[in-house]
């Protein structure tokens, strides 16, 4: 009696799991197959291109490294467009996952503002087009900080006693530890590193929090009462909590772009063109800006972006946050050769672990 | 299981999907994490032992203890309210034990980190406790109940409770009643019938709950990151840790070390239980 049950069960089990490879085949619209953060195109410009005769399908990743990971699992293949941070590109056309870009197909291609490219990590933007940028800032509620904060140096203040939220990054923590001591967030100097590490480690106490994606939620809801968090998210908490202040650190800023990219063996090369074309188009690209808060990298957008906007001190820091009033100009974190990158790694788990 | 003298071929396609799913990244894994990290590539294809050496190194001694001592917590805790549970559920009548059965089961229909973050709404500081308790007068300021141990510790025993009370529940269901009263009729007292004869006859189910409801812990990361405020890391953290950053070869070597430490509470629990699979999910 027994065993016929496990038999059918076995069974249904094998059809069942069968039947899961199966999934997913489509016909019908043009597809387009997006890689990038959760959020990061924003569900209305979705809906407004889908609305043109395609199917966006969306696949959100955590990390840039998980985007690397699928995207070397497939070969550059499966995703055709990857919307991904400046220090991962260098690995992604290492790898060869990213296609060179066919300026040729790029109606757009003028409205791409030059003072994003040129990076470090695409020196003759091949591969890579500016999508949005922004600087990392601290926030604090004036009614919990009995202090002012002014830079980096002031989170170690030990009235944050079990007060901070920073971000799960574990390149960007130990690179604003590196500005607060004057040095370079992307310093390869081992004795520095050294000192950095021991510095980072005295942070711990007042790190009530360490949050990847969402730091900005516990300094809404009071549960911590300063943190270092992205653009968006001290966009977001300014937003609900009016209360809290926004520092632009003395030391000098961090700064990121992130770059769309085509991927090398994209399965729909047209409608990848088709859908960054649309990303390039200056009304598009300024709805983007709006909706996630973050630096926009379209010339043509300018005329499109609210003066509301432009005038925001949150995406847009006001002058004292650059030099000569800030110690450095804004910083870009950059890949690192393996060894530096196991010291920077080594820190932030020995951090963690404390 | 029941050792059949001829390969049942139909069950061929089972056996081939074990082996693909199960065998093959299992070996993939341990291969893994004898490599070297490779920022662009994930790893290089030369041998070292570098990564076992630096688990052992000292770095990650405190990481391990707080590992063991969190889900040996979760697990007395566990038992604590999962023992009497179980106990009590198995005396009832037939409809009763099956709502009750169904209060257990239904809100694991829904997906965990869900169900974690109910508990952040639960515990924040602007969140149903402390606005009940500061409406009431009883605090003045809000408690600071999230993203400390004790909030990673109570998720944890909330999300693995079931897996403790079903294979407890298994064995308390046997367990044959007059056993208990005949100790009872020859003069044992209600605490001593208990710990002669019901303890020790429900002891398998009692193991295989702590080993269903240890082994998950140490590995359970997202709860020590969204209630514990990712502070201090378990091994589970660590290993999620170093995938998000890369460094696969390290991380498939404490997932080795990992899967070591199962392997040993499962051997721990079939010498002291002489049974070969868990009480009440086989």
């Amino acid at each position: 009696m027994k065993l016929p049950i496990r038999k059918l069960l076995s069974l249904c089990l094998l059809f069942s799991m069968t039947a899961a490879l199966l999934t997913g085949c489509s016909g019908g619209k043009k597809q387009v197959n997006v890689l990038t953060y959760e959020g990061y195109i924003p569900d209305e410009i979705i809906a407004d291109y889908e609305a043109r005769g395609y199917q966006v399908n969306y696949t959100a990743a955590q990390t840039n490294e998980q985007m690397l990971d699928l995207l070397q699992a497939a070969k550059g293949g499966t995703y055709d467009i990857v919307i991904c941070d400046d220090y991962i590109i260098p690995s992604m056309i290492e790898s060869q996952v990213a296609a060179q870009l066919d300026y040729g197909r790029l109606s757009h291609a003028e409205n791409i503002d030059p003072h994003y490219q040129s990076q470090f990590y695409d020196e003759e933007n091949l591969y890579s087009i500016p999508y949005l940028a922004g600087f990392p800032l601290i926030v604090y509620d004036p009614a919990q900080v009995d202090f002012e904060i002014k830079g980096y140096a002031d989170l170690w203040d030990s009235r944050l006693k079990n007060k901070l939220v920073i971000l799960d990054q574990y390149r960007v923590i130990p690179g604003i530890t590196l500005l607060s001591m004057g040095q370079s967030m992307n310093t390869t100097d081992q004795a520095v590193l050294a000192q950095c590490r021991e510095k980072l480690l005295q942070l711990k106490p007042n790190v009530k929090l360490i949050d990847g994606s969402t730091p900005h939620v516990a300094l809404i809801n009071g549960d911590a009462a300063a943190g270092f968090v992205f653009t968006s998210q001290a966009m977001e908490v300014v937003k609900q909590r009016p209360d809290f202040k926004v520092v632009y650190p003395e030391e000098g800023l961090g700064f990121g772009v992130s770059c769309l990219m085509i991927a090398a063996n994209a399965p729909h090369m047209d409608a990848a063109y088709d859908f960054v074309n649309y990303l390039l188009d200056g009304e598009v690209s300024a709805k983007v800006s709006e909706l996630i808060n973050y630096i926009n990298c379209n010339t043509a957008a300018e005329a499109y972006l609210s003066a509301e906007f432009k005038a925001n001190p949150v995406v847009y820091p006001p002058d004292s946050a650059f030099p000569p009033a800030a110690k450095r100009a804004p910083e870009i974190i950059q890949t690192v050769d393996n060894e530096t990158n196991q010291i920077y790694d080594e820190m932030w788990t020995a951090f963690k672990n404390q | 299981m029941k050792q059949e003298k001829s390969f049942p071929k139909f069950l061929l396609p089972m056996y081939l999907w074990a082996v693909l799913l199960v065998a093959l990244p299992l070996g993939y894994f341990i291969f893994l994490s004898f490599l070297k990290q490779d920022m662009t590539y994930g790893f290089t294809l030369s041998f070292t032992l570098d990564n076992y050496k630096r688990i052992f190194s000292g770095d990650y001694q405190d990481m391990m203890l707080r590992s063991v001592a969190i889900s040996g917590l979760t697990t007395l805790l566990c038992f604590t309210v999962g023992y009497p549970f179980s106990y009590i559920m198995s005396r009832l009548s037939g409809r009763a034990r099956s709502v009750v059965m169904l209060l257990i089961v239904i809100p694991f229909y829904t997906n965990s980190l869900l169900r974690t973050t109910g508990i952040i709404t639960l515990l924040s500081s602007n969140g149903l406790i402390n606005t009940l308790l500061t409406h009431w007068g009883w605090i003045k300021e809000p408690l600071s109940l999230l993203y400390t141990p004790g909030a990673t510790v109570v998720g944890m025993v909330y999300s693995l409770l079931p897996f403790m009370i079903l294979p407890c529940y298994s064995v308390c269901q046997k367990l044959d009643r007059q056993t208990v009263e005949a100790a009872r009729d020859l003069g044992a007292s209600r605490v001593r019938s208990f710990f002669t004869v019901t303890l020790p006859l429900t002891l398998p189910g009692i193991l295989s709950g702590c080993v269903l409801t240890f082994v998950p812990t140490i590995g359970m990361f997202f709860i020590s990151d969204l209630l514990g405020g990712a502070r201090s890391s378990m091994l589970g953290n660590i290993i999620n840790q170093q995938i998000n950053g890369r460094n696969l070869p390290f991380a498939a070597a404490l997932s080795v070390v990992m899967l070591a430490m199962a392997l040993l509470f499962i051997g721990i629990y079939r010498a002291f239980s002489g049974k070969s699979e868990l009480e009440g999910i086989a």
